[in-house]
């Protein structure tokens, strides 16, 4: 098991490497094992809509995605291959622009061969969140970390 | 870009049939390097390859978000292109299926309105790279409508 630390540094280290998320600046937070928070930056670049400034609802899909892959590798605490099976995103009202965004991601259920996860996105706090967003992923154990037992 | 500037460039769009002039005013879409084509008489989204859209650098594969995202826009696109008058979507909820990993090639979508309401339309999109009859995610999504006159 690591520790806090280890868990924070490597969890933070892992997202950088992430090129599409390093490219949207994101950030870790907090990671431990009963959940994840990571932060995004308000950016221009992200807005679907120009008459507002909202930035697009793919831009939150994209933070609740990796936000939800972390918290299942902060839960399983080792590197394990887990695609994505599917991600839903309900969007309860926008994001306002101009200020960042955070997401809380945590794994509510996990089996040998799945994990479920939930989460929130929101501005002000988490317990007002802007949209909710479940996922599940699955475990392709550690022969899922060779290139060629891949998701194809 | 207020509103009429907003509608006027959808119904641009929709009368000279340039599609990517939609994408061309919304800088996510720039930013991820989406484009449309005119297609008969659909539309085909398009999401070229950039280093930059990589989630997973060792398989390398697109972060599923990006998938999500395109998925998203083409479905908004799409409702603006072909609804019976230009209205403006607003998303409700949207829901992937991976079924293939993203390589790190170009990504196409077509998508299917099920059913389009006063208030509310219900759009279907699947999303491939080799062959349309392998996706690599489906996806379906709510959206709200604004009343036409409205704009």
């Amino acid at each position: 098991m690591p520790t806090d630390e280890q868990l924070n540094t490597f969890a933070g280290n892992f997202i950088k490497m992430l090129p599409h998320c390093h490219h949207l600046n994101m950030s870790l937070i907090h990671a431990a094992p009963d959940g994840v928070e990571m932060e995004m930056p308000y950016d221009a670049r992200l807005v679907g809509n120009p008459e507002t400034g909202v930035i697009h609802s793919g831009v939150i899909t994209t933070l609740m995605d990796s936000c939800s892959g972390v918290a299942v590798y902060a839960r399983l605490s080792k590197m394990e291959a887990c695609p994505t099976l599917d991600l839903r995103i309900d969007h309860l009202t926008t994001a306002e622009p101009e200020k960042p965004i955070r997401a809380f991601a945590e794994v509510y259920h996990m089996t040998d061969s799945m994990v479920f996860v939930r989460g929130v996105a929101f501005q002000e706090s988490k317990e007002k969140p802007f949209a909710h967003s479940i996922g599940t992923f699955m475990r392709l154990g550690k022969e899922g970390l060779n290139p060629k037992e891949g998701r194809s | 870009m207020n509103r009429q500037e907003l509608v006027q460039q959808i119904i641009t769009a929709r009368e000279t049939r340039s599609f990517s002039l939609l994408t061309q005013v919304i800088p996510y879409a720039e930013l991820i390097g989406m484009e449309c084509l005119s297609v008969g008489d659909d539309a085909l989204f398009s999401l070229k390859y950039q280093q930059t859209n990589i989630g997973n650098p060792i398989l390398p594969a697109i972060h599923g978000g990006v998938i999500g995202g395109f998925m998203e826009m083409s479905a908004a696109l799409h409702l603006m292109l072909f609804m019976d008058e230009p209205r403006l979507p607003k998303i409700v909820d949207f829901s992937i299926d991976y079924l293939r990993s993203g390589q790190p090639k170009a990504i196409y979508a077509q998508c299917a309105v099920c059913r389009q309401g006063s208030r509310v339309a219900n759009v279907s999109v699947t999303a491939w790279q080799s062959k349309k009859e392998e996706p690599i995610a489906i996806a379906r999504g709510h959206f709200k409508l604004s009343r036409a006159n409205a704009l």
